[in-house]
């Protein structure tokens, strides 16, 4: 398919880049807001951001790490919200999504979003303590403190049942 | 370990495949800077126990408009029930000195800079609002007797355009910025042209083709232009985004084609307007071009084409004469509403063009009159130690500026009346409604003139709010009020919410003058509308919250409207449509006892009897999860002689039979790999498929595959 029009704007087609990242935004999104209705809502604002203002992303790295920077920057504006604090009854549209109960997903749902944030990093995006910080714009000691003190409490709500934490 | 558990757990979060298809639409139209579709599939929010939050809801809804407000109203300050003054015979030098007393003290810039997101949001939903509210999809009642379907139109005797069309012979493709022209003849599809539309007249802007007419030997293609000189002078490609709003004012421009030669399409004339795309129609041969024209920059004196909307005609520009321009009433903002008429036979030679302070939304057309239509607020203060929000006597009215309400800082709603009442002198009620500003154009073949202006409590739904008959207008809307109480002043004062207000539903019946005549008022509380059809003497409309109440309204004593029926049943239809004599088809989704949405529904109404409607067949597609048809009337076909309903549905194309007897039944499915920008149509005894890239060919009798054609 040979479209010049489109060739200005973009390498890559839209499809292509939902391909590779609404997985990744839509679990990260999750992770943070506890529930499928905000996570779309998140999935949609940030490629709608994306395909708005066109950051310049010169390769791969970039691109993805600037979605992560908007997924967490969406989320925090909505769990930052009165209506959010308010309204969100969280597991009973946890069920819906996993259909078998997870010891594992729901110990660390039942952190606190900060905690559960860089856990999803480091356990699930593979990011080093340096690239996490850089991520969310903080320090890496305080990275790995929070890192810390989340492993803590996963042992503890786990019981020592996975000890590896 | 760990880990492992943790990365097996996230394979079960996954985004729903519909939402990515639907999202991938909306990202590809907004890249080619097409008008996105307007609403999201509806969100399973819904399933959410929301309802006791439902006030803190209806705050942030009320938040989320003050920038549309902010961006599109206050050209009316008030509503009115009298005919505005009209001036006309104004110079520039005048319009020079108003539009200077409106330019913000501060840059706008500044202004925009601090939320240009939701601003930005706000003006991209405006947009979608008016080319969606244009769209009318299936084919005509009385039109489709022929062999071939039509783009289906609100209004008989008035095309609309659509990404789609064909002549029987011919499927016309707007597509990528390209428009193909294919000869069809059964399942036999040849291409004989492609044309390149993304180019504008002999410069470097760039334009991105909106919508097309196919009238006879005439081909128009209505496309936004981008202006490159302005993006690259001096604005750097990061600032890009904080001026989208700007970037896309820019030009609406037309592009007439001679096909009476369907192989070497010939672009006899290309006539433009400032201001971004709202909406067009094609009345015989005469096409009216609607756009809103925003003034950014300041004014220069000297230099009209910094304040007054330009026309484009043979590669030339030239300002609005001043006989043209029209200041309905105290403008409030840099607003221009552009309406013209073009003759398509001669392009360029521009029939007629008016321009009016203000802005639209929505269109409604019929052969002889126009109705623009624009939201605002209204704000009814109450000053004095009578702190009642029901309170009679009214002080002052004023259409909510934008800035002011978004000083207001967002509270909880759950503050009760007894504790305002101790407030003292210094507090003030303010009571905030919808509104809904109008403009009437008669057309007069082409020879347009503004003819009225008025207004009516609430908002509209679409262009199907708004009908005319027997010279009176009826309009249904959805009216959302609340009020609150101010206690001192500036950064001290205190903002509280009062109790009460919330969202009912109208209908008004206006005169020729926009004088309203007759009301039903208070309907339906706390839910909105989805959909509003009028048919004759009869109005009929949906309104949703848990189960579907389709209200049948006479209409034949306009001063005097009352309804009929009301029937409930669950889930709600987003689109009705005349089916034949007793019978009102609706296309919606399904809800359950609790108001969540599962699934697309589609209903055939028995309206023989209006004050005892029935719902006569039903049909529930529980695996289905949007439609653009349920936004779009462009997206569905509806055929009556044919017994034929068809529309995309996800990434799937459905098609229905209907009869009287045995009601809907499924007769064609048809998956597409590339699904979007799907339509159907028919021609003689085969069905067409048109996505973004590919026309499908499908045999009627049990919708075989034919044949398909890259485009």
């Amino acid at each position: 398919m040979t479209v010049n029009t489109e060739s200005l704007r973009t390498v890559d087609s839209v499809d292509e880049i939902l391909d590779r990242y609404s997985t990744m935004v839509y679990r990260l999104a999750f992770a943070r807001t506890k529930n499928r209705f905000d996570a779309d809502d998140i999935l949609q604002e940030v490629f709608m951001r994306y395909i708005r203002n066109k950051p310049c992303c010169c390769d791969e790295e970039h691109r993805k790490a600037w979605l992560i920077r908007t997924t967490i920057n969406c989320s925090k504006t909505l769990l930052n919200s009165a209506w959010f604090r308010k309204t969100t009854s969280l597991n009973d549209t946890l069920y819906f999504e996993m259909k078998e109960h997870s010891e594992v997903y729901y110990a660390v749902l039942s952190l606190p979003v900060k905690y559960r944030t860089v856990i999803h990093l480091y356990y699930y995006e593979d990011y080093a303590v340096a690239d996490i910080a850089d991520l969310l714009k903080s320090k890496p000691s305080t990275v790995k403190s929070q890192l810390h003190r989340a492993r803590n409490m996963l042992r503890v709500k786990l019981k020592g049942e996975i000890i590896d934490v | 370990m760990f880990r492992d558990k943790y990365r097996l757990d996230n394979e079960k979060i996954v985004p729903d495949r519909a939402l990515i298809k639907y999202l991938s639409v909306r990202m590809a139209q907004t890249e080619a800077g097409a008008a996105i579709p307007s609403e999201k599939p509806h969100s399973r929010r819904w399933l959410r126990p929301v309802f006791a939050m439902a006030a803190c809801f209806a705050l942030l809804i009320s938040v989320g408009g003050l920038y549309l407000n902010f961006n599109t109203s206050r050209d009316k300050p008030s509503i009115t029930d009298k005919i505005t003054e009209v001036k006309t015979g104004v110079t520039y030098s005048d319009l020079y000195e108003l539009i200077k007393s409106m330019e913000p003290k501060k840059d706008l810039r500044d202004i925009f800079g601090g939320f240009i997101n939701e601003n930005e949001k706000a003006t991209a939903n405006n947009a979608e609002i008016a080319p969606g509210s244009a769209k009318n999809g299936s084919a005509d009642l009385k039109s489709n007797q022929g062999d071939h379907s039509k783009t289906n139109t609100q209004v008989k005797g008035v095309d609309e355009a659509d990404i789609v069309k064909t002549d029987g012979k011919y499927i016309y493709t707007l597509t990528k910025g390209n428009l193909a022209i294919i000869r069809v003849q059964g399942s036999q599809m040849l291409k004989v042209a492609s044309v390149d539309c993304t180019k504008f007249a002999d410069t470097d802007n760039e334009s991105y083709p909106a919508e097309m007419y196919v009238i006879g030997d005439r081909l128009v293609i209505v496309k936004n232009v981008f202006d490159n000189a302005d993006s690259n002078n001096g604005i750097a490609k990061s600032e890009m985004y904080v001026y989208d709003t700007m970037y896309r004012t820019g030009v609406t421009s037309t592009a007439v084609y001679d096909i009476s030669d369907r192989s070497n399409p010939k672009l006899l004339g290309d006539p433009g307007q400032s201001g971004s795309y709202l909406s067009s129609r094609m009345v015989g041969k005469t096409l009216y071009l609607i756009t809103n024209y925003t003034i950014y920059e300041k004014a220069k004196k000297n230099d009209p084409e910094t304040y007054i909307p330009r026309l484009f005609d043979n590669g030339k520009a030239r300002t609005i004469d001043t006989d043209d321009i029209i200041i309905s009433i105290q403008p409030q903002q840099r607003q221009y509403v552009v309406v013209t008429a073009i003759n398509v036979d001669e392009p360029n030679e521009r029939i007629s063009s008016k321009t009016v302070f203000g802005c639209g939304s929505t269109l409604y057309a019929n052969t002889e009159n126009m109705l623009i239509a624009s939201s605002a607020q209204k704000s009814i203060k109450t000053d004095g130690t009578t702190v009642n929000k029901t309170t009679a006597g009214t002080v002052s009215e004023d259409n909510v500026g934008g800035q002011s309400k978004i000083a207001k800082p967002t509270n909880a709603p759950d503050y009760s009346s007894s504790e305002t009442t101790r407030i003292s002198d210094s507090t003030q009620t303010v009571t905030y409604t919808s509104v809904t500003n109008l403009m009437r154009f008669s057309l007069n073949d082409g020879q347009i003139e503004f003819a009225a202006s008025g207004s009516v409590p609430g908002n509209l739904l679409n262009q199907f709010s708004m009908d005319e008959y027997m010279d009176v207008f009826r309009i249904v809307t959805t009216v959302n009020s609340y009020s609150e109480t101010r206690k001192g002043n500036g950064a001290n004062g205190t903002v509280t919410m009062l109790p009460g207000g919330g969202t009912t539903n109208a209908l008004y019946t206006l005169n020729q003058r926009l004088e309203i005549i007759g009301r039903i008022e208070n309907v339906a509380k706390d839910e909105r509308v989805y959909s509003v059809r009028f048919t004759g003497d009869i109005g009929y409309f949906v309104t949703f919250r848990q189960v579907d109440p389709l209200f049948a309204v006479d209409l034949s004593d306009p001063a005097k409207p009352k309804i009929l029926s009301a029937l409930k049943i669950p889930g709600f239809s987003d689109y009705l449509h005349p089916y034949s004599d007793g019978l009102l088809f609706g296309f919606g989704h399904n809800a359950n006892e609790q108001g969540g949405i599962n699934g697309l529904k589609l209903s055939m109404f028995d309206v023989s009897d209006p004050t005892d409607v029935s719902e006569k067949h039903k049909l529930i597609i529980s695996d289905a999860y949007w439609s653009e048809a349920s936004y779009n009337h462009k997206a569905i076909v509806v055929s009556p002689t044919r017994g034929l309903i068809a529309f995309p549905c996800d990434s799937r194309y459905l098609i229905f039979e209907y009869s009287d007897d045995v009601g809907f039944i499924k007769v064609g499915e048809i998956y597409n790999d590339s699904g979007y920008n799907q339509r159907g149509l028919y021609i003689g005894n085969v069905f067409y498929v048109c996505s973004n890239d590919r026309i499908s060919a499908y045999s009627m009798d049990g919708y075989i595959h034919l044949a398909t054609i890259m485009i």
